[in-house]
């Protein structure tokens, strides 16, 4: 009868220690493993479609599409989705710059915002007319020649949702992606 | 203890195939966009929706794939139809955009009761300005 109770103790402490084991590797390895891999796993998405969305949209205002009208926004409300970068609000903001040359050098002559300005403002273009030497640097050292014209796409992302999971490694300062037309 | 454990393991899986579906979904979209603004033989419809199927591993039918066309002259939320107002769809300048919709179907039943029958739905969407002159036959 001693040898069965003390069988029964002992599988009984056995359970309730892997219990506690199994509570101790899930609370700091699975979860922040699962955390991270989310993380990191949707921040490479949104960066997959902020960079669709600023191809996209750079491409269509090189071609000419209006976008002071609202209604032609509408499709940019839809190309960034979920991303909801429409109105002057949202994580996001989408500058759509047009730089012309000039004979007083490069002008940047028309600029399309859309999202929340807050979140950055224009690498090459924050106050237009001007245009940062940043311009003739990406252009490969030389300014646009007279009657050249090119069109840039900058894109901002910046959710705090991210952040808070990559707080110890990240740098908080969000997605950016730019390209020229 | 092993149905907590399960749980998380399938919960590990199911946020790796959720991310890879999103991020596939994007990636074809575009692919069949780039395929749109390109294409100089007949059937465009068709041969853009093949091209997202294939680019999404087959996730997405080709008749799950909506092919829509814009005039930016005439609006951006109406899509051109072939024989309205006299505009061709797919003439260059136009914009072609590819919507796809993926119904997300979790392994482990976490998320089941999100949605009406269980699933989430992933959409993606890309569109772009139509180069190519003259228009192929839709």
């Amino acid at each position: 009868m001693n040898v069965v109770r003390t069988r029964r103790t002992s599988n009984n402490r056995r359970r309730g220690s892997s219990i506690i084991e199994f509570a101790l590797v899930g609370s700091f390895m699975f979860l922040p493993i699962l955390a991270g891999l989310a993380t990191v796993g949707l921040s490479l998405v949104t960066a997959l479609q902020v960079s669709s969305l600023n191809s996209n949209a750079g491409q269509m205002f090189a071609a000419g599409v209006d976008f002071t009208q609202s209604s032609n926004l509408a499709i940019v409300g839809k190309l960034s989705g979920n991303l909801n970068i429409t109105g002057t609000s949202g994580y996001g903001l989408l500058i759509l710059s047009e730089i012309d040359g000039t004979s007083n050098g490069n002008t940047c002559s028309n600029q399309i915002i859309v999202g929340n300005s807050a979140i950055g403002s224009s690498r090459y273009c924050p106050n237009p007319p001007s245009v940062q030497s940043g311009f003739t640097a990406l252009m490969g050292g030389s300014a646009l020649a007279v009657g050249q014209v090119s069109y840039v796409a900058e894109t901002f992302y910046n959710n705090p949702l991210y952040a808070w999971a990559l707080a110890p490694h990240g740098t908080g300062t969000g997605i950016y992606t730019s390209a020229v037309f | 203890m092993i149905l907590p454990f399960l749980a998380l393991f399938f919960l590990l899986i199911d946020t790796c195939y959720a991310i890879f579906v999103k991020a596939t979904l994007q990636y074809a979209v575009q692919a069949g966009v780039n395929d749109a603004i390109t294409y100089t033989h007949s059937g465009l419809i068709n041969e853009v929706k093949n091209t997202v199927s294939t680019q999404s591993l087959n996730l997405i039918p080709p008749g799950n794939v909506t092919v829509s066309f814009f005039a930016p002259s005439v609006s951006l939320t109406q899509p051109v139809t072939v024989g309205s107002n006299g505009v061709i769809p797919n003439q260059a300048g136009n914009i072609v955009e590819v919507d796809v919709s993926y119904n997300f179907y979790p392994l482990a039943p976490l998320f089941r009761t999100t949605g009406q029958f269980g699933y989430l739905t992933f959409s993606a969407t890309s569109a772009s300005v139509l180069a190519v002159f003259p228009p192929p036959s839709l």
